[in-house]
């Protein structure tokens, strides 16, 4: 077997060129595919965040009927954190912050419309969110005062300026309508244009006093930062809550954006289409480059099993040949891939002189940037160690199954 | 002899070497084709999306409305409609017509307020837009003047209401003033974009007209055009048709309309990036293989130039060889990548087994399109990268001694 081993060896370091080409095919494709799905990935991932931030945080713990109606934010249906509450969050490893959410009317001269508002813990809200990040005018919002922030579309929509008065109507906890004046203290351009079309923040102990809410919430809601992934820590703490707390239930943001989730795995299904066409662009390049390196050495073959090594041994020792030619294109292949996604990621593609000005109404960043997605590196990395073996083995078979003199004779 | 007849026999000759390297082309160019005609159909998707439900080719509104937009100002309308779109008919390019009237109701059934936005439309005049009846998945569309309306099926759902129902809607009118009136659900409509099944309703014009007491106006009309290319012209022409309507009417064409746009050409750049990376790994792996053919027959070089052939014949020699074997293998490739695409996109490629575990009961299906350009493209990009391609290998090999080239292994 050592004797296999380094006579692999000696054949990759021989024909070094040979194995140059070879290695090239297999780094590209890989490294082309890893960037792809790093790619796309990161499109997706890129609409997750802009939920994740400023709509749902990664999860949130609600009153259980308030979740089944929660279209119409019924704020009878509120909850109030008890210490005990809070102190298991906490020991689940979340930050968390409360949240008091409803639907009003926000009135100016121009008219009315309906708008959702969030009183927000200012102290506590950006552990969560990022909305202090999307404030483009104006300052943030201090605990208890009569203010308001409000998305930069229903701005326009309103024709509302930095330190108008707008009045907001809303019914409170109890059922009757209560009208508040605020102030409007800055604008929010998000990323995500549901928060600029139709939301607006106030501090949450204004909330409570003008809904009658006596320290109940309508949602906790928790994050966790982007690069650690909770599904565990929420099924755990998903259990703990059942257990004590019966009238509270923990929803994801997959169950919270159900809509969104569904719309973005049909799109996953167009692009996995693409992923399959370079997968099989890489796989045919793979393979063909490999059979044509073996077949052209078909009497090299012939030599050896002339020189009486048996069938077995000759077999192992292309296998062992082609498997280091995949392990060092892949391995080199994930190095590029890695460093190609790197980059994409840190600094992404900046397409905004392509696009020019213009009035989205919600900010884009003007760049793709990509997403690490290791588990496909992995399945890459096999993926091309495993082809390239695979393809070794038809003509070395071949050549095996062959009288030795025709192997030798072999143009 | 004649070189070209050396080339083609020693493609012959070894047919299996052939048949490699012409595998790698065939293959780079039918990935190619069909991604081309995948993102094709995802782009002609996106905007036969955005023309039919959204904003058409031209959109016209009275100058006011998009401004106060969100505020559904029913009064900032387009007055007699009827001559508008006659006078629209005037310029020769506009191929369809769709006049639409908006507005927000609250639904009031169960114990519960939904909220539902209503479209007034001429289901006649629709064809050539909405396509109902094609959508159409129970019961029949909405009389002309009778109160009835087509229901879209999430709406349907989220109220638990079905045909034959009936309901009954509050809407702000042009005066401000709140309308009530009750409605027949003659039919339920699903169209293949999710997002247009949530909370619309669909009625006959003029029942709007009554309901929202507009008389003879609407807030839109939506212009589809025969030839899309001359967007600007037409635009101008019916500017210059509607300047004596005695109204102040915007029109806009649909690149104008912002966030629509964008979407599309956000689209468009991601796709130019995904063909970017497909063609570079088509030309490595042609590239590589092609190289590696030539690569492997040092001997052969060896023995042509002992027996007298010159270094460039034997470069001419490799470069007919290639070109030959990249001229059947890319035909053959565009030709599979058109073979495969053209049923599909009559069928549509079903991507609903990508969707599973969601309770969407729509499959999402593609059609891909084939683009005659691209394809003739993808023809003569492969043809090209293997024939030189063949260049750098043979070039050196030329070069050597033929005693060193006799040698090589």
């Amino acid at each position: 077997m050592r004797f296999l081993v380094s006579l692999a060896w000696k054949n990759l370091s021989r024909y070094k060129r040979r194995t140059i080409i070879t290695v090239i095919v297999i780094a590209l494709g890989i490294s082309l595919y890893i960037l792809m799905d790093g790619f796309l990935l990161g499109m997706e991932k890129d609409s997750e965040r802009n939920l994740i931030w400023y709509e749902t945080g990664t999860a949130k713990i609600m009153d259980r009927d308030y979740w089944k109606n929660i279209d119409y934010l019924p704020l009878k249906d509120s909850f109030k954190p008890s210490p005990a509450l809070v102190n298991t969050i906490k020991s689940s490893g979340f930050s968390w912050t409360k949240r008091i959410a409803f639907t009003a009317g926000m009135f100016d001269e121009t008219g009315s419309l309906p708008v959702k508002v969030y009183g927000i813990d200012t102290k506590t809200d950006e552990n969560v969110f990022k909305l202090k990040e999307a404030l483009v005018k104006g300052k943030y919002l201090k605990p208890g005062e009569y203010g308001v922030l409000i998305g930069v579309w229903l701005a326009r929509d309103l024709n509302i300026k930095l330190k108008d008065i707008v009045t907001i109507r809303a019914r409170t906890r109890l059922g009757v309508y209560q009208a508040v004046d605020l102030e409007v203290k800055g604008i929010i351009n998000s990323p995500n244009p549901v928060i600029n079309k139709g939301t607006a923040f106030i501090p949450l102990s204004l909330a409570d006093k003008a809904l009658e809410m006596g320290g109940r919430v309508t949602e906790v809601a928790l994050g966790m930062p982007e690069w650690a992934s909770p599904d565990k820590k929420l099924i755990l703490l998903t259990g703990k809550i059942e257990k004590s707390f019966p009238g509270l239930v923990v929803e994801s943001w997959r169950e919270l954006a159900k809509d969104f989730v569904s719309v973005s795995e049909g799109k996953r299904g167009g692009t996995s289409v693409f992923l399959f066409l370079i997968f099989i662009i890489a796989m045919v390049g793979i393979s063909n480059t490999m059979l044509m390196a073996v077949y052209e050495r078909v009497r090299e073959i012939g030599m050896m099993r002339a020189m009486g090594m048996k069938d077995s041994s000759v077999r192992i020792a292309f296998l062992l040949e082609a498997g280091g030619i995949g392990f060092i294109g892949s391995s080199a292949g994930i190095a590029l891939g890695a460093l190609l996604t790197f980059f994409m990621v840190k600094y992404g593609l900046d397409y905004s002189s392509y696009l020019g000005e213009m009035d989205i109404g919600y900010r884009i960043s003007g760049v793709f940037k990509a997403a690490w997605d290791f588990k496909a590196m992995v399945y890459a990395f096999f993926f091309g160690v495993i082809v390239s073996m695979l393809a070794a083995l038809v003509p070395a078979g071949r050549a095996l199954k062959m009288e030795i003199t025709d192997c030798l004779k072999y143009q | 002899m004649k070189l070209y007849r050396i080339a083609l026999r020693n493609i012959k000759r070894n047919k299996r070497r052939s048949i490699l390297s012409g595998t790698a082309i065939v293959i780079a160019a039918f990935a190619i084709v069909f991604m081309f005609s995948l993102e094709g159909g995802m782009m002609q998707d996106m905007r036969n999306n955005i023309f039919h439900y959204v904003t058409g080719n031209i959109r016209i509104r009275n100058s006011d409305y998009t401004k106060y937009e969100s505020l559904n100002p029913l009064n900032l309308r387009i007055k007699n409609y009827r001559s508008v779109i006659e006078k629209c008919r005037a310029d020769s390019n506009v191929l369809a017509v769709s006049p639409r009237i908006r507005f927000y109701t609250s639904i009031y059934r169960n114990d519960k307020d939904y909220r539902g936005i209503g479209i007034g439309l001429d289901f006649n005049l629709e064809k050539d837009f909405q396509n109902f009846e094609e959508n159409l998945i129970k019961g029949r569309l909405p009389a002309p003047g009778k109160r009835e309306i087509l229901l879209s099926s999430g709406l349907a759902k989220e109220m638990g209401v079905g045909a034959g129902d009936k309901i009954t809607m509050l809407s702000r009118n042009m005066y401000k003033g709140m309308s009530e009136m009750t409605f027949k659900i003659t039919g339920i409509v699903r169209f293949k974009v999710e997002s247009f099944n949530k909370s619309f309703f669909y009625m006959p014009i003029d029942t709007a007209q009554r309901f929202l007491k507009m008389d003879n106006s609407v807030t839109e009309i939506l212009l589809l055009l025969k030839d899309v290319s001359r967007l600007k012209e037409t635009v101008s022409g019916i500017k210059k048709l509607l300047a004596g309507s005695g109204q102040s009417l915007e029109v806009a064409p649909w690149t104008s309309i912002g966030t629509w746009y964008s979407i599309i050409r956000m689209a468009d750049v991601t796709y130019q990036i995904m063909a970017l990376i497909f063609f570079i790994l088509g030309s490595t792996v042609i590239i590589n293989t092609t190289m590696m053919v030539i690569y492997e027959r040092m001997r052969e070089i060896g023995i042509m130039s002992a027996m007298g052939m010159t270094g460039s014949e034997i470069v001419s020699l490799f470069f007919l060889e290639s070109f030959f074997i990249s001229l059947i293998s890319a035909f053959t490739g565009v030709i599979l990548g058109v073979g495969i695409t053209l049923p599909l996109t009559v069928t549509g490629l079903d991507l609903s087994a990508y969707m599973k575990g969601i309770n969407f009961d729509i499959s999402m299906v593609l059609h891909p399109q084939l683009n005659v350009r691209s394809t003739v493209l993808v023809f003569f990009y492969a043809v090209a990268v293997s024939s030189f391609a063949s260049f750098i290998p043979s070039r050196r090999a030329a070069r050597i001694e033929p005693v060193e080239a006799l040698r090589a292994l």
